[in-house]
This record gives C-alpha cells, structure tokens and sequence, in this order.
C-alpha cells in the first residue's frame, strides 16, 4: 500500500489540533488528523469548570472546533503516532503502521500527561491519576466511586474536585503527599503550602478560602498554617485538608483504605497515624507537556519548570527548530484550553505561510492577539512561575531556532 | 608488593571493571572503579545474558568459558537475585545441511570432556514445542545459564561497595598515569588524580582509546549488535535457543541464508526474560561506534526470528537497541599485563561473550594483581600477542 | 443521551454495556478494578490515567493483546480478556 499524500498531517485532535486543522482546511488545503483516541477533542472534551457566573463546557467547545473544519478534512482515529520520519523536502511519514501517510508539514499538538505521584499502594486497582476521574464522570457519566481522597494539591486536583459534585461521592477530602523520594521534587510541605499560596493569589474559586486566611501577604503563611482548622476547610464539595497527610494506600485487589498522619504547622508529623476508609484514591502530581514524540522527531528543546518540563524552542509562529514541524498546545508547557486553541490557530497559519500561502498581515495580528488575550484571562496557572518560564523560553526560541 | 595493602583503579564500569572489582574488593584490596559514564552504561547494559559453552571452540575456549560458568555458580549465592538460571541452552538447526556439521560439534566437545548432546527430531521438537515443523534437529549444552546483565553488574557494584571499594560514575579518565615505567594512577577529565599501585583498564571497545596516549596499540574493533525485545505476553518456551548458524557467523563460515540476514550478520537468539519480555538477536557488523538502531537491521532480525517462531507472528515488538562488541582478530579476550609498564593490566576484548567470561576475567585478573596461580594458561590472553594484527591496523 | 446497551464477554462472562464508552471505563464503572496482574509481581493493576498514557489497563479484545482498554470502544458481541500473567521461568530445565 503507498501512503496517501496531504498538505498538512496534525498530529493530536485536542484543541490546540482540531484549530490548526480548522485554519487549514479553510485555507484549501488537505489536511490528515491523527489521534489515538477514538473521538476527538483530547484533554477539552471532558473539562467543565464554573469560572464566575459561566461555565467552560468543554464538550461544547470541542463540537465548535469540529464544526468549524472544512469539509474533506480527513482522520485517521484510533491510530497511534509512534515516529515521524522524512524531511520537509521528501514529505514526514507518520502512521507508518497503516500504509503511511506522509505530509509537506507536520503539527505536532499532542497534549500535556500528567506527572505520576508514587506513593506506597498506588498500584492498587481504584487508585486513578486525578484526570482519570474527569474522564470517567465528566466525559462517561462514570462515577469514580463513593468515599474519595485526592492526594496532593494541585490545581487539576481542585478543578475535578469541583467537577466531581453531583457525581453522588459521599465524602471527599484533599490531602498532602507524604515525604519520600520519589515526592522530593515537591519539596518540603511548607514549600507545597507557598507554591498552593502563589497559585491561589490569582484566586479562582476553589482558592477563595485559602487566599482568604491569607489576604495576599507573603509571610502569613506560618500563621495560617498554624490557625488551620484540623479538620479542613469546605473547598468546592471538598474538604481541602492541608494539615493532613497521605502515608499510604491500603487493600488487598484493590483500595480499601488510606493511612493518614496530621501535621503541625512546620509540617512535621504530630500524633499516630489513623486509616480512613476509601474506594478511590485520586493522584494529583501535576501536568507534564507530552514530549516523547518532540524528542523522537528531533527538534531543539529545553526544560522549563514552569511551562512543565521539556518543551521544543519554537518561533514566534511555533515552527520547531525542523523546517516543516511546528508545535501546539500543551507539547509547549502546560496551560489553559483557551490558550492551545489560540496557539492552534497560530500554528495553522504559520503552517500555511510554509505551504506557500500567502497569510494576511490582519491574520497574523489577530491571531497573535487572541493568545495574548487567553494568556491574560487564564483562570489560574498550572505551575508557578509560568510567566517568568514563557520569557525564558521565548528567549532561548529566538536565540536558537528565529523570531 | 609493600607491606600496606595495594590500591587499585579500574577503569570502565562495564561487566568486565565490575567483576575485576568484585574479586579484588572481596580480597581485601582498595580499588577504585570509575567510568566516564552511567554505571554499567557502555555495551553491558545492550546485551543479552547468556553463559554459554555451548559455541565456544572445543579446547581452550570451552574450558574458559566452563570455568567462568562454574565461578559464577559460586557467586551467585553471593550476589543476590541477579535473575540467574540454569536452564541450558540449544542450537536450532535450519535445514539438513547443517546436520552433519552439528553432530560433528557435538562429538569434538563430548571428546573435550563437554556433556554435549545432539537431539533428534522427536526431542527437539518435544523441548522446543513452539519451533517451526521443518527444523531438523538440534544441539544441547546442558551447563549453560542465564541472568540479567543489569542485575548482575548492580549487584558486583553492591557488594564491592559493601567490601569498600569506591565506585565512581561520570568521571571520565583523560590519562593513565605512568611514574619511572610503573603504573602510579589515573588522571581525570576534571584534573583530579587518582593515586594507585595498579591500573587496571576494563573500558571495552574504548579500550585501545584509553591506552592509546602510551603508545599501547590492541586491535579491538567494535562489532555492533542490535537486540530486539517483545513486550510481555505468552512466551515461545522457557528455554533459550539460538540457531546453528550463530557459530557460522561468529567465526565468518559459510551460510546460506537470505542477503539481509547475511548482509548484517543475523542469526536467531531466543531469550525469555523473567519480567515476561523475550529478547529477539542479533546481528554482527563493522559499523562504528554508532549506537543508533538501524530499523533494517532490527526488521532482519524479527524476519529470522519467524523463520524458527512462526507463531512470534502474534507478539508485539516493543523496542530495538543497539550495543558494540569488544571484538578482537581471534576471538579470545585480551586479560593481562601490558609488557613494558608495570602494575597496568588490560581486561577487554570479550566480543559477545563479556557477561559470560566476566567471573573468570576477574579471577585472572586477581589473580595477576595478588600474584595467585591462576587458573589456566594465560598465554593465549596476553597483549602482546597481536603485534601482526597491530601493524596492520595502524 | 444515554447510550444504547449491547452484549459484550468479559473472560467468557456475557454481559451488557453501554455502546461506544471506552471498554476500560466501561469495566470501571460495572465495580471490575482489577484488570490484569503485574508480569512480575502478580500484583492486581488497573485503570489508572482513562487516557492512553501509562498503560496499566491492557486487556485482550477481540482476539489482540495488550489493547489500552481505555482507547477502545465498547462495541456489540465484543470479546475482552484478562492478560493472564506467564508462568515462572523453570530454574534449571534439562529434556
Ligand atoms: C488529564 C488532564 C486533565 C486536564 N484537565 C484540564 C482542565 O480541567 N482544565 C484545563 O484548563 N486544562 C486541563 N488540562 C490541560 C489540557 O492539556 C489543556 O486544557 C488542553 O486540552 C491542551 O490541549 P492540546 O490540544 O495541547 O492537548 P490535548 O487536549 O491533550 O490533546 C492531545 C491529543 O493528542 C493525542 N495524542 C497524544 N499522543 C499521541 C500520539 N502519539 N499519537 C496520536 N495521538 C496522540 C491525544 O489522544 C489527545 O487527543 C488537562 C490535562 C490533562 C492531561
Ligand atoms: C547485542 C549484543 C548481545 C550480547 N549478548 C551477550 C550474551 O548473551 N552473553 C555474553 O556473555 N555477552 C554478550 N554480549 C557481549 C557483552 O555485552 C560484552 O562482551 C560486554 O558487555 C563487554 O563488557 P565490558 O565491561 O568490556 O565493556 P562495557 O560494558 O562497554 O564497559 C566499558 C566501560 O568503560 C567506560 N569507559 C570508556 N572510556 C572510558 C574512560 N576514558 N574513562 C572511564 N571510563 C571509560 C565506558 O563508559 C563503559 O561503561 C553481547 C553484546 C551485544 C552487543
Ligand atoms: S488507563 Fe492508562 S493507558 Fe489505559
């Protein structure tokens, strides 16, 4: 079987995919997208999140993004992409599993993954990572189960927390990893309260208690921790138990119970350790850009905490440092659906210029302008840091790969 | 030597380096191993872990390889869960031709003292349930082991560190210091010097670079070998199994077989693993010091693999590498001292038989060091052997 | 919108499911935790990321093995399987 032959092949049907695919389309030309998923839309699909007064549907979001592709877009679904072989010049493979397919230029938009948080027991079968349960209720109507323990406290872990009500869970709680090895990288538990603190200071409403206690001054950290109730604050259905601790996850085939441990203000143990029983136990380590296929395929990266981890250095108009592969979405450092859908439709036209298209300077500007504008109106950051993180990294693009 | 007692660096942290510093550590000596890079990150870590016999030479070979499989009986007990198993190992056949020559193999080992045995259809197939009806029979060497070459290079590292030694990674060595005609120690890439009464260079195909500077030339080429591993699922025997072929093109006999499998030396070895992986080899070529896997090579392989395993049609490939043989022109290492500059010793040039002849290299090499008598005639392992060879690939 | 329910096998069991939810969710959401068992621990393994990342929730469908059970659409008269673990390796095994 010969490969079949398109202008631009997407790798990734997530937002950041399904908006260049849709600039591309428009723009005639023909486009393949690739997913291993069996339905589009990635990780937007099963997002819902209260911002104020509205709500963020993802469903809804990602029909738009569908709808607004040009008729003859093609897709290959079900399909993972393992390499990307080729050159600009004699076309990129991908899919070589199916006959192939090969493309003049190549997006890859294959999303962020979350970050694993070892702790003893976290094999057992009902121990999901947190996004699992966004998928499972939001995306299924699957409910996780009924007595729930989120562990570690990120902004993933509070967004599904929230998403989790009406979900029919009785008791659910948030509590802090506990210290090994393999959670160093968090730091110490008044380290993890400041970084919960930094984030909380853009104070969407999960936050709201904890930058209550706070008022937004550096230094009261000690003090809030000290004055915070032991049983936890009520934090959207939740209740957000940051003097607590998870030792372990306990069960014979699967969870039955998690060991907890309170903690002092300087977060030292204080008192025994106690099993509360549980039937899920959710994993809230953090969001990673996806990078094994950016690795694989070669182009320049560097690693960034804020944005995530390892990303690929990009132009301005996000073409890598191969000419013909250009990079979308959270494979840049992990951030809001909003801003994959604007870096998408960046990609798409820098990817039409690259076709040999000619792009509208008013394009460009607004194109430009509706990623600042979703940068700026980001409901809360994934990482601390992002900002400083993006500067460096739009730097070191242009140092290395162009403007 | 002096009253206090010696010290010793060993450069390379492969198989080779870690079991030299095994034995010497467990002997009291102060050794230092350091390796340019991760620990066990060079070709022992690209490999599979077979202790054979049963494609060595009959004569000088069989019986190192024989002692080296005795030794690591011994240690095994020492060294923990290393993945060791006895299991035995068997040489497919692939066609009638290769009949008469295997049974002639069969009967110089058996006259060598070997336990050698030639296995009829019946009993091949009885073994070997999963292999192709139209294999004819095959060897069995029921000496040979098995075990998990991280594992085991982990756990000599362990242990020598239990018994003292330093073990020292990312820490390349830029020269092999010589003081009045007598090794006196390493300098590191980072100007750190390391003092010793005795330098022992295990750098595997870095070898001749290591001794180049002191106008020490080995003939040591790298010979790469590709693996392929499955991902876990149903096994095709417990066994291992190569093809009767492999000595063909260990010792570059003739074979006839199709030009991909020729062009890049392949020839079947079967290994199950006990985390439920098989291992897919190998292929044999001149090729550089690239390790980037070359998918032709791995397709050649998998494309073998089925000439024997019809039924590996179902499994999943789950990766492919690449590792580079310590090669030398007559295929025996090269473990001894190096005439002209004494306490400096070479333990290198294992081929594809470093994991296996690790324990007796070791011992060899202890041996030297501590002034032991060793075990058997080390003249066929000395440096100096190769001054033709040298001249020629210079 | 609900979606239809079709029959499907779990390990030779008949059973009923919602058409087109991933198998993996599906399983999830009928109390089934245990999906496989660690190659080399024998330990129980489950859904873990829903998304196609860790791998954890291989099952055999229709006859292929090591199928990310949460990539793969439930459909009608489906076969799924547990991935039974091998068997140890025998320590010394002579014909
Ligand atoms: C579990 C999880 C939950 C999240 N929840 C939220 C949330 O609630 N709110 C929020 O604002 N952000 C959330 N995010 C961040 C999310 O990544 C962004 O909101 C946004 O979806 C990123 O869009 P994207 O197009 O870059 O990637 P994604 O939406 O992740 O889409 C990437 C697509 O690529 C496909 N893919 C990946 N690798 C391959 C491959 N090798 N071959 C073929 N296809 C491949 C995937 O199947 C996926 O469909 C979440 C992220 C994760 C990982
Ligand atoms: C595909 C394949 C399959 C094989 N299968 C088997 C098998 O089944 N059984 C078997 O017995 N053998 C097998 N072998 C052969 C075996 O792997 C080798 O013989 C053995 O690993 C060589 O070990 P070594 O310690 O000499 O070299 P290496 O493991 O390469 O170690 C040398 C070390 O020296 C270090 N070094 C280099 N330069 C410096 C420096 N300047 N300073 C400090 N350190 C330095 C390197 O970083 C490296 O770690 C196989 C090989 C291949 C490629
Ligand atoms: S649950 Fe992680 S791959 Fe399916």
């Amino acid at each position: 079987m010969s490969p079949k032959r398109f202008d631009a092949v997407v790798v990734g049907a997530g937002p950041a995919g399904l908006a260049a695919a849709g600039v591309l389309s428009r723009a005639g030309y023909a486009v393949l997208v690739v997913d291993e998923a069996p339905v589009p839309g990635g990780r937007l699909w099963a997002q819902w999140h209260r911002l104020g007064s509205t709500v963020w549907d993802g469903a809804h979001e990602v029909d738009r993004l569908v709808s607004a592709l040009a008729p003859g877009v093609q897709w290959r679904l079900s399909t993972s992409v393992e390499a990307i072989a080729g050159s600009a010049a004699e076309g990129f493979q991908v899919d070589l599993a199916r006959g192939g397919a090969v493309g003049r230029a190549v997006l890859l938009a294959t999303g962020a993954a979350e970050v694993p948080l070892p702790i003893p027991g976290w094999t057992l079968p009902g121990v999901l990572a947190v996004g699992a349960a966004q998928t499972l209720w939001k995306g299924w109507h699957i409910p996780p189960g009924r007595r729930g323990i989120i562990v570690g406290t990120n902004p993933l872990g509070f967004a599904v927390a929230q998403e989790l009500l009406g979900a029919g869970v009785e008791s659910l709680a948030i509590v802090m990893p506990p210290p090994s090895m393999a959670t160093a990288h968090l730091g110490s538990l008044p380290q993890q309260w400041d970084r919960l603190f930094e984030l909380a200071a853009g104070a969407p409403r999960w936050a709201q208690p904890v930058a209550r206690l706070l008022h937004g001054r550096a230094g009261w950290q000690r003090m809030a921790m000290r004055l915070y109730p032991p049983g936890g604050l009520a934090v959207s259905g939740a209740r957000l138990q940051l003097r607590r601790q998870a030792l372990a996850v306990e069960g014979g085939d699967c969870v039955e119970a998690v060991t907890l441990q309170s903690v002092d203000a300087a977060g030292l143990p204080a008192g025994a350790p106690w099993t509360e029983p549980a039937d899920f136990v959710l994993l809230a380590g953090g969001l990673r850009p996806l990078g094994e296929l950016t690795a694989q395929a070669g182009v320049q990266r560097g690693h960034y905490d804020g944005l995530g981890g390892e990303v690929p250095l990009v132009t301005a108009r996000l073409a890598t440092s191969r000419a013909g592969l250009f990079a979308a979405g959270n494979v840049l450092g992990v951030e809001s659906a909003r801003v994959a859908i604007a870096q998408g439709r960046l990609a798409g036209w820098g990817m039409v210029a690259h076709l040999g298209g000619s792009v509208p300077a008013d394009r460009w500007r607004e194109a430009e302008g509706a990623l600042e504008l979703a940068r700026r109106d980001a409901p809360f950051a994934f990482q601390p840091g992002l900002g400083a993180a993006r500067l460096r990294h739009r730097a070191d693009s242009e140092r290395e790969v162009g403007p | 030597m002096t009253g206090r007692a010696p010290q010793v660096v060993v450069v390379g942290a492969g198989v080779i380096g870690a079991a030299v510093t095994y034995v010497l550590s467990s002997a009291g000596v102060r050794v230092t191993l350091v390796d340019r890079g991760p620990l066990g990150g060079g070709t022992s870590s690209r490999c599979d872990g077979n202790v054979l016999v049963i494609d060595k030479d009959p004569g000088y070979q069989a019986e190192m390889a024989m002692l080296s499989q005795n030794l690591l009986r011994e240690w095994a007990g020492d060294l923990g869960d290393i993945e060791y198993r006895r299991p035995g190992s068997y040489l497919a056949l692939a066609g009638e031709d290769e009949e008469e020559p295997a049974r002639a193999w069969v009967d110089a080992q058996c006259r060598e003292g070997l336990a050698f045995r030639y296995l009829e259809y019946e009993e091949t197939h009885r073994v070997m349930p999963d292999l192709a009806a139209d294999v004819p029979g095959s060897v069995y060497s029921p000496t040979d082991s098995t075990l998990n070459p991280l594992a085991y290079v982990a756990a000599l590292l362990a242990k020598s560190r239990h018994r003292g030694a330093q073990v020292r990674a990312r820490s390349p060595v830029a020269e092999i210091r010589v003081e009045q005609g007598r090794a006196a120690g390493v300098g590191l890439a980072d100007g750190t010097a390391l003092v010793a009464d005795a330098v022992v260079v295990a750098a595997g195909v870095w070898t001749p670079a290591v001794l180049a500077p002191l106008g020490v030339r080995l003939p040591i080429r790298p010979r790469r070998g590709h693996l392929v591993v499955s991902t876990k699922g149903p096994r095709y025997g417990d066994v291992k199994v190569m093809e009767f072929g492999y000595l063909m093109a260990k010792f570059g006999r003739e074979r006839v077989v199709p030009p991909d499998v020729e062009r890049f030396g392949v020839a079947l070895v079967y290994e199950p693993t006990r985390a439920g992986n098989f291992v897919l080899g190998s292929s044999r070529e001149f090729a550089g010091m690239d390790t980037e896997p070359d998918p032709a090579v791995l397709h050649a392989i998998v494309k073998r693999a089925l000439r024997f395993y019809p039924g590996m049609a179902r499994a999943t490939v789950l990766r492919g590498f690449a590792g580079l043989r310590p090669w030398t022109p007559d295929h025996v290492p090269v473990v001894g001292p190096v005439p002209g500059v004494e306490g400096l010793y070479v333990a290198a040039g294992h081929e594809g038989d470093g994991i296996g002849l690790a324990a007796v290299t070791g011992r060899l090499i202890g041996d030297f060091i501590l002034e032991r008598t060793p075990p058997l005639p080390v003249a066929p392992l000395a440096v100096g052997r190769f001054q033709e060879e040298t001249a020629e690939w210079a | 919108m609900a979606n239809p329910l079709v029959r499907f096998w779990l390990d030779g069991e008949e059973r009923q499911g919602p058409l087109g939810v991933p198998v993996g969710l599906v399983l999830y959401g009928q109390g089934e935790r245990v999906l496989g068992w660690n190659e080399v621990t024998g330990q129980p393994r489950g859904l873990y990321c829903g998304i196609g990342h860790c791998f954890e929730c291989r099952l055999e469908i229709d006859g292929v093995r090591d199928q990310r059970a949460c990539l793969v659409p439930l459909a009608a008269g489906m076969r799924v399987c547990r991935q039974v673990p091998p068997t140890p390796l025998a320590f010394e095994d002579a014909p």
